[in-house]
């Protein structure tokens, strides 16, 4: 459709509107705030689609118009198809009210249609829409203040399949409703992002199947151990005869073998009893000879024992005399040693007279150095208070404190020279004597008496009041004050104030001029008292370093020292100490000290000597009595021993029979002599006894095997059961897995395959449009964008900028306020432009690119100018575009090249 | 005259696995079920007595409770009852047969075999048992029956489990029993125990004296070699003789007189039936409407084991009704199993106009119609089931 004219009467602020000759291509109808654009849009929304002529309502009432004369009336020209159409619709529901659809046959309008319903559904019919906001108007038709996209679900139907028609299927209801259902099916299996759920069905399943085949392998187990146990015990049951024949064997021939020996017993017994007689006789022989021998030494022994007893005697007794002559020694040595020592003790006392005299020398010579040089130190502090009294009585300031006061003094000299200099000077000569009251820069008046042809002057900073006694005042001063002299005087008051204050604390006269000179002097004479004080001050801290006190109270233990040794030894209150005496006394002394030592240590050394000789002589006396005691005692014993033994007759008699029976016996085992299976039998009896034992307990092993073996396959009821049971129920949880399995592959197959084709079908059918959009988006300077991303519904879920083109997408109304409504029209005109294939469609935009920078705006004009021109050759191609366009700001679509310019500001009739 | 009941391979306790675990338990407690038909008929054609050739459980570990049931039927019965341990149940320290119940047998109508050697029944009547000590063993079980001399009078019955020597490719540990041991110790009938399909075997004289009586409830799908129930021998697995037939049975056996021929009638005595795997070719919808009917009106569908093998290729529609066969089986049947690695989906133009005519989801099926025919099963496989949850879904959400 292109819309032709347009005809308004009395709608909304409108009274009367005339617009003809509307082309194809843009069309900018400008006017101010106010003028009606808004209500000129309604008007045409409501005559081609919204309300029929009797319509009532809100719509309606919005629109009528304000000079309250006449029914709204509207009439709009449109190109449908190759014919051009009027319909006219007048709002009213009284018999005025019409709706007129004409179509122009050559130059003429010939009614089509001129029943009201008719006319108005025809003419939705002609344009493909049921409402104004349907269709394709959904994408071309933009109120003010409309900037982005329709929401995907509220894309009209309409419009989809007008899309469809031309683009393509893209995704049906029917898709949709499936993905759905089938999504909900995969959350049985599958989390969002299609990840496993940690509790899906297969996971259980694999879970019990895994629990089912432990079980199941724990049986197997079992069952593997049971059949070794099975191998195990055959075995067993295969050796046990042979091993029961065996021992069998091995009965006999021990039975054979123990009747053997006990066939031979008697004979065996006898020569056993031989051979113990012989071994008796041996025995007897041995004893008899033995006991003669201990007779014969015995004898002997106490033919011996009297004789030592008497040596041993006469020996101790030499011992006892030797030893009491050692005794009568010791005791001398022992007397001689106490003598020493009493003599070195003696000694010893005379060391303590001489060692007081010492003292008592050393200690007045330490007292006399003391005393001399407290009286020293004593004159040095008199000094020192008396130069501190000197200092203290001159006060002068230090360096700084000097230096400070010459500045203050250059400071004031220097501040009163500039104010000489700024002064002014005021002279006054009076021809008779006068008296007058003079105040000068605001200070107290004083009383100046003048008299004749005297002339005086005084320096005037801002200025001068003068009053004369019965003549009047005069009073003169600068224009504008000077705030700079003012400054400066109270400057110099400061400095002034400041140095007599500082004088005085020195009680020195500020005016006099030399007291900083004087100042300087008392400073130079302070500072060399001061070096003298110091000086003195080291001197006594040299020979008082820990201060007087110590020394006075050195002096004091000195004297209490002497007090202490004359009050021990009086004889010496009269002496005189005299050093060289005190060290003849010493020196001999220290001699004769050394003799008295070494005769007490050699009187010392004799005395262990005896001592050592005596005990060595009383241990050797206890030895010899001790020998003598034992020697008696064997003698005692001997004799008793030999008295025990009897006499060597009778033990002669004893050791001949002894050796007969020994004959008698060697005779008799002779003649019982063994044969040698008469010998061995015993011990062949007891290997075959060891070798029937080995067997038996072989035999009782293997059955005790066989009898553990059997309480195993007891201990093993049910395990047949058990294992079928396991192995049903694995293969049970096998293939429920299987088939959970099964399911959920195909399912998460159909999802991904779904999800792929959905994705390819939406590029193939919707890229070249994204294409358009994308290229257009560059030339008006918005460069950062990848992709924009189609969803089902052929509008964008969103776009993709360069820098994160594997990312999500990012929702348009998500840019800025400009990019958002730009890049949304860019996609209104590229799918407008598609659908305008066959037939010119129109945009309305109400106050379009509100939010645009200039230069964005002119470019995007550009694209409208490419958008209504269309071109067949685009794939998919594009349609031309009537681009009407309602501004308030008209300069900024002053640079569209062959748009129509309409003022509605002067075409509006209000 | 002389009638018995000759039984063997019961395998009371049976290792089956292949099944859920409560089916695993019915098709055990069948066999009971199936022992006490077996004990019914005993009693009904009242026979002199009944002998197990061997494999009375499945295992010398069988549960307590096995134990004990077995024992209580058996003890409970009128006539005697003969066992012989088999290579199952061997005569061993600790196994079955050395705990209670069976530990402590009373010679009050239940004999277990224990050692070999001749057991008179009644004057003129002697059963030469020839019980097994292992599992395995290379020597001839009946070997013993050379040391018990024959009269001319008596009439003897040899009892004993293992392969008989009738080919020479038998496993030499497999207790193999001599081809003519009936003529060698005279006997007049050999009650055989261990393979699993009832035969019969002549005598030199070519009169039938050697049976095996086949099992009395049928351990697998019939004709089956692959141990379908988990179940294996410990003679060897997937050899033929251990395959049954499907049946159940027991021998009925009368001997008129010493050197008589032997009447041999079989009685079934089976519980469960163990259908024969049935192979489906579908194309149509209408096929599979057919094969439900069929399946849903079989009688004794509670006995009932099936296993059906689904081929060819169904539309999408049909192929979501394959889940109320699948519900019969499960719901009626003892058991029930559908094989459709082989039936593949095919959805119509219809189905796919009506589903998936345009949009994503009619690319969508385009590329798992290409995957059903890829190389890989594992790809072909889950396309199909995708195809299969498209077509569900999309019919739903329509």
């Amino acid at each position: 459709m292109i819309i032709r004219a347009l005809h308004v009467e009395h709608w909304s602020c409108i009274r009367q509107l005339d617009l003809e000759d509307l082309r194809t291509g843009i069309v900018v109808l400008r006017g101010p705030n106010k003028t009606g654009k808004s209500s000129l849009v309604r008007a045409i929304r409501c005559c081609l689609f919204d309300l029929d002529h009797d319509s009532t309502g809100s719509k309606l009432k919005k629109n009528i118009p304000w000079s309250g004369q006449g029914p709204p009336k509207v009439a709009v020209e449109f190109q449908a198809g190759r014919a051009e159409y009027r319909i006219t619709k007048v709002f009213s529901k009284r018999s005025d009210g019409l709706a007129l659809l004409e179509k122009k046959v050559g130059s003429q309008w010939q009614v089509e249609e001129n029943s009201p319903k008719e006319a108005s559904r025809k003419t939705r019919e002609l344009l493909e829409a049921d409402k104004s906001t349907e269709g394709l108007n959904q994408l071309l038709w933009l109120d003010q203040g409309e900037i982005g996209l329709p929401k995907s679900e509220l894309l009209d139907a309409s419009l989809e399949r007008a899309l469809v028609s031309v683009l393509g299927v893209l995704v049906t209801g029917g898709d949709l409703a499936f993905k759905e259902e089938l999504d909900k099916r995969c959350a049985r299996w599958f989390r969002e992002g299609g990840k496993d759920r940690p509790n899906s069905p297969v996971t259980l399943l694999e879970r019990q199947k895994q629990e089912f085949s432990r079980t199941r392998d724990q049986e197997r187990q079992k069952w593997t151990e049971l059949e070794k146990t099975f191998e195990t015990m055959e075995l067993c049951l295969d050796e046990l005869p042979p091993l029961r024949r065996l021992v069998q064997e091995a009965q006999e021939e021990a039975q054979r073998l123990e009747d053997e020996q006990k066939r031979s017993l008697k004979r065996r017994t006898r020569y056993a009893d031989a051979e113990k007689a012989l071994q008796r006789a041996r025995q007897d022989l041995d004893q008899a000879e033995q006991a003669l021998k201990k007779f014969r030494e015995a004898e002997e022994r106490a033919r011996q024992s009297p004789e030592e007893v008497e040596r041993l005697r006469n020996l101790a007794e030499a011992v006892r005399i030797t030893t009491d002559e050692l005794a009568r020694q010791h005791t001398s040595k022992q007397q001689a040693l106490a003598r020493a020592r009493n003599e070195e003790d003696a000694h010893h006392e005379l060391g303590a007279d001489i060692e007081d005299r010492r003292t008592l020398v050393a200690a007045s010579q330490k007292l006399l150095q003391l005393q001399e040089s407290l009286t020293a130190i004593k004159t040095l502090e008199q000094k020192i208070h008396e130069l501190e009294d000197t200092i203290k009585s001159t006060p002068a300031p230090n360096e700084t404190g000097l230096e400070e006061l010459r500045e203050n003094r250059r400071k004031a000299q220097q501040l009163r020279a500039n104010l000489t200099a700024e002064a002014l000077t005021m002279h006054i000569s009076i021809e008779k004597p006068t008296r007058m009251f003079l105040s000068l820069d605001n200070k107290d008046k004083e009383l100046v008496e003048l008299s004749a042809a005297e002339k005086k002057s005084w320096s005037v900073n801002q200025r001068a009041k003068i009053e004369i006694c019965d003549w009047g005042k005069i009073e003169l001063g600068r224009s504008h004050d000077r705030l700079d002299l003012e400054r400066s005087a109270r400057q110099l008051a400061n400095l002034a104030r400041d140095f007599n204050d500082a004088i005085h604390t020195y009680e020195e006269d500020a005016l006099d001029e030399s007291c900083l000179d004087r100042l300087s002097e008392r400073k130079i004479r302070r500072d060399s008292w001061g070096k003298e004080l110091s000086q003195l001050g080291i001197e006594l801290a040299t020979k008082a370093p820990k201060g007087r006190g110590i020394l006075e109270s050195e002096c004091a233990r000195f004297e209490t020292l002497l007090e202490a040794i004359v009050q021990r030894r009086p004889e010496l209150s009269q002496w005189s100490p005299n050093e060289s005496e005190v060290e003849v006394l010493r020196v001999a002394h220290t001699r004769q000290t050394k003799a008295f030592r070494e005769a007490r240590l050699q009187v010392e050394k004799d005395e262990k000597q005896a001592q050592r000789n005596l005990e060595e002589a009383q241990s050797n006396l206890q030895a010899h009595e001790k020998t003598l005691i034992a020697a008696r005692a064997t003698a005692h014993a001997n004799h008793g021993e030999l008295l025990r033994l009897g006499d060597e007759a009778s033990l002669l008699i004893a050791v001949e029979s002894a050796k007969t029976a020994k004959t008698e016996a060697e005779k008799n085992l002779a003649d019982s002599l063994l044969t040698d299976e008469e010998k061995t039998v015993d011990q062949r009896c007891d290997v075959a006894r060891a070798a029937l034992q080995q067997r038996q307990d072989r035999l009782r092993q293997m059955e005790q095997q066989l009898m553990d073996l059997s309480i195993i396959l007891k201990g093993n009821e049910s395990l047949h059961a058990n294992l079928a049971n396991a192995e049903a129920a694995v293969q049970q949880a096998e293939s429920a897995l299987d088939r959970e399995k099964l399911e959920a592959q195909a399912h998460r197959r159909l999802s991904d395959l779904f999800e792929s084709c959905r994705e390819s079908r939406v590029q193939r059918v919707i890229g070249p449009v994204e294409g358009r959009v994308l290229e257009w988006a560059k030339s008006i300077g918005l460069n950062e964008y990848h992709e924009v991303r189609f969803g089902d519904k052929f509008l964008p879920d969103g776009i993709v900028r360069q820098s994160s083109s594997l990312g999500p997408a990012i929702a348009i109304e998500d840019e800025g306020y400009g990019t958002s409504e730009q890049l949304s029209l860019l996609v209104r005109l590229a799918l407008g432009g598609i659908l305008a294939k066959t037939e010119p469609a129109v945009a309305i935009l109400d106050d379009p690119l509100a939010h645009t920078d200039p230069a964005k705006h002119r470019k995007i004009l550009n694209i409208f100018r490419i958008a209504t021109e269309g071109n067949k050759a685009w794939n998919p191609p594009a349609g031309p575009l009537q681009i009407i366009i309602l501004t308030c700001h008209p300069d900024r679509f002053d640079y569209l090249a062959g748009a129509r310019h309409y003022d509605l500001a002067q075409l509006i009739c209000r | 005259m002389v009638s018995f009941f000759h039984t063997a391979d019961l395998h009371l306790g049976m290792r089956v696995t292949r099944f859920n675990p409560e089916t695993c338990n019915r098709i055990r407690e069948a066999r009971f079920i199936a022992l006490d038909n077996l004990l019914k008929k005993a009693a009904e054609l009242r026979t002199d007595f009944l002998i197990i050739a061997g494999d009375l459980f499945d295992d010398l570990e069988v549960d307590h409770l096995t134990a004990r049931r077995a024992y209580e039927m058996l003890e409970s019965v009128p006539i005697p009852v003969y066992i012989l341990p088999g290579n199952h149940d061997p005569l061993m320290p600790g196994g079955v047969w050395d705990r209670p119940p069976w530990s402590n047998l009373t010679d009050k109508g239940l004999y277990l075999f224990r050692e070999r050697k001749p057991f008179e029944v009644a004057p003129g009547l002697l059963l030469l048992p020839c019980p097994v000590f292992r599992r395995t063993s290379l020597n001839d079980p009946t070997a013993w029956m050379t040391e018990c001399s024959a009269s001319d009078s008596d009439i003897r019955i040899g009892i004993a489990h293992g392969s008989l020597k009738v080919r020479d490719d038998l496993p030499a540990d497999d207790h193999l029993i001599a081809r003519y041991a009936v003529d060698d110790y005279h006997l007049d009938y050999l009650a055989l125990g261990h393979w699993h399909s009832r035969r019969s075997y002549p005598d030199q004289e070519g009169v039938e004296r050697i049976v095996y009586p086949g099992v009395h409830e049928s351990m697998r799908f019939p004709g089956s070699l692959d141990s379908r129930s988990g179940w294996v021998p410990y003679g060897g697995a997937g050899r033929q003789e251990f395959v049954d037939s499907g049946k159940g049975e027991v021998a009925h056996v009368r001997i008129r007189i010493k050197g008589s021929t032997p009447e041999v009638q079989p009685l079934e005595t089976n519980h469960l039936i163990w259908e024969q795997e049935e192979k489906w070719e579908l194309s149509s919808e209408e096929d599979l409407a057919r094969l439900i009917q069929q399946v849903a009106t079989r009688p004794d569908f509670d006995r009932r084991l099936l296993r059906l093998q689904l081929t060819g290729t169904l539309n999408a529609t049909a192929m979501l009704r394959l889940d109320a066969l699948r519900q019969i089986l499960t719901d009626r049947y003892f058991f029930g199993e559908l094989e459709e690695t082989n039936l593949h989906v095919q959805p119509t133009d219809e189905e796919v106009r009506e589903v998936a005519a345009q949009g994503v989801l009619a690319r969508v099926l385009e590329v798992l119609e290409q995957e059903v025919n890829d190389q890989d099963p594992d790809v072909r496989q889950i396309a199909e089931r995708a195809i299969l949850v498209l077509y569900q879904i999309a019919k739903e959400t329509k």
